[in-house]
């Protein structure tokens, strides 16, 4: 009749309400016992109303005791009615009772959770240190990780076939992911480049934009006259050279800008920093 | 899969019936597992609480004897500078009140296969969770407390307690978030009544929890 999970915690709420109320007593300076010597009439009505009215000695272990009781109450009674979710009742929930639910094969590692830690984390720290960037991305991390995790948990019941599940999986999340991801990448790679362009002053921004422009020319010519190279060996170049540009946009983002050490020397210097004006206002209007 | 059959040119599906069928996903396991997710929620407010009362009574007791022994009046608990107005946790009360039902609409529908109302269940639910939040913004604005007040034990307690209750309210909308994308990627609902029901214990749990507060802070200050 009654499960082994409704009796652990069955017993446990029952400690939990027994300990608060001995707790309370004990705990408590009432003025003295009321009725045959021991009874304290204020402690037993704060007790019995939970402090609404009366005294219920030290409130913050009665409290807890009395939470804890709740905690183990609400366990126990799911455990009860559900019968401890073991086989055998979830079996009579089939159109054969006697025919046991097959156990669900382990699904592939996930990252998620980890993800998912890594994002309040980083949310947490945003919110302790008021520092605004923090937390948009800790958010934008957990709602990312919300999306993905649904997805590969929906994907994993799709069919008996882990390969089958992959695909599945895939061909719902590409239809959002690579588009997502390519902005993403672009913008990225958009504010790196400016960061440089940022940096530096007229003549080594010119420098700059043309060692990038070649670069971009010369792996869209790779991609287009030699495309026996494969989709893999095409994908890490592109990796690298997005590497390369954003570990340099982080870079001059945190040195100090060239046009720093130029300041007072004449009318060149001058004509180099219009040119920097230019070029900020340029590229804060892309 | 259901039994439903796709055209052999239906590139979109060829793949997915050539697969075995899927293994049928145990139920009540998640009833189980939600009762104790919820279970250290209401442990975590119950360590809350307690703090909450101990450093009230405490306070009180001292403000008892410093006017037994100079006179005067005793200090409040909550800051008197403190806008505290009921007319805001009674609209919340009343609001999670409603919530129970809609929320019970919703493991309804879900049960009755009824992808539509389910959908339209969880959508009142989560603008009532919504709802919630912005009243306790409005009201965080409203009391004017600073967090970091060192003449007021209450106040980094109060928003504790009440922050605490907002991320419990985001947890659960995460929860209905995954119960509505299982009624729109099922193709049938009542499959996943477990995954309606236990975003229904988590809320109900929430409620719960915010009628404790409600009586906590803002009846008995």
């Amino acid at each position: 009749m009654f499960t082994p999970g409704f009796k652990l915690f069955a017993g446990l709420a029952t400690i939990g309400i027994i300990g608060a109320f001995v707790y309370g007593l004990s705990s408590g300076d009432a003025g003295g016992p009321d009725y045959f010597g021991f009874v304290d009439r204020n402690a037993i009505i704060g007790l019995v109303s939970l402090g609404w009215k009366g005294n219920v000695g030290s409130a913050n272990g009665f409290i807890v005791l009395i939470f804890m009781s709740i905690s183990a109450a609400l366990i126990g009674g799911t455990a009860v009615a559900f019968r401890d979710a073991d086989v055998e009742s979830v079996a009579e929930l089939g159109d054969s009772a006697s025919a046991m639910p097959l156990a669900q094969r382990p699904t592939a590692p996930s990252w998620w959770p980890a993800a998912s830690a890594v994002g309040l984390g980083v949310l947490l720290i945003g919110l302790v240190m008021d520092t605004k960037a923090f937390w948009i991305i800790g958010l934008v991390l957990l709602a990312t990780v919300a999306v993905e995790w649904a997805l590969t948990a929906w994907a994993d019941r799709s069919t008996g076939d882990a390969v089958t599940n992959l695909a599945v999986r895939d061909r719902v999340g590409a239809s959002f992911e690579i588009p997502l991801l390519g902005v993403a990448l672009g913008g990225v790679l958009a504010l790196s480049i400016s960061r440089m362009f940022l940096w530096a002053t007229g003549n080594t921004a010119v420098v700059i934009a043309g060692v990038l422009s070649l670069v971009i020319i010369a792996v869209a010519l790779l991609a287009a006259f030699r495309p026996q190279i494969g989709r893999r060996a095409l994908g890490a170049i592109i990796g690298v050279v997005s590497v390369v540009i954003i570990g340099l946009g982080i870079l001059t983002a945190v040195v100090e800008p060239l046009h720093g050490h130029h300041g007072d020397h004449g009318e060149e210097d001058g004509e180099q920093h219009s040119a920097l004006v230019v070029l900020e206002s340029t590229v804060e209007t892309a | 899969m259901s039994g439903t059959t796709f055209s052999p040119t239906d590139l979109a599906h060829a793949v997915v019936t050539e697969a075995p069928a899927p293994f049928v996903p145990r139920k009540r396991t998640l009833q189980i597992g939600t009762a104790a997710f919820t279970a250290i929620w209401v442990m975590y407010f119950g360590g809350l609480f307690g703090a909450y009362v101990s450093a009230r009574n405490s306070f009180k007791d001292l403000q008892a004897d410093i006017v037994a022994r100079d006179g005067g009046t005793a200090a409040s608990w909550i800051p008197d500078s403190a806008q505290v107005e009921l007319t805001a946790p009674t609209i919340m009360a009343w609001t999670l009140l409603m919530s129970i039902i809609t929320m019970q609409w919703a493991v309804y529908s879900f049960k009755r296969n009824d992808r539509r109302h389910s959908l339209i269940a969880l959508a009142t639910q989560a603008m009532f969770g919504a709802a919630v939040i912005n009243q306790v913004v409005f009201q965080w604005n409203q009391l004017g407390l600073v967090i970091d007040d060192p003449g007021s034990g209450a106040t980094p307690l109060i928003y504790a307690i009440t922050a605490s209750h907002v991320a419990m309210i985001a947890v659960a909308l995460c929860l209905l978030a995954f119960a509505a994308f299982r009624a729109l990627a099922s193709s049938n609902t009542s499959d996943h009544v477990d995954v309606a029901a236990s975003a229904a214990t988590f809320w109900y749990a929430m409620v719960g929890l915010y009628f404790v507060i409600w009586i906590l802070i803002f009846i008995t200050k």
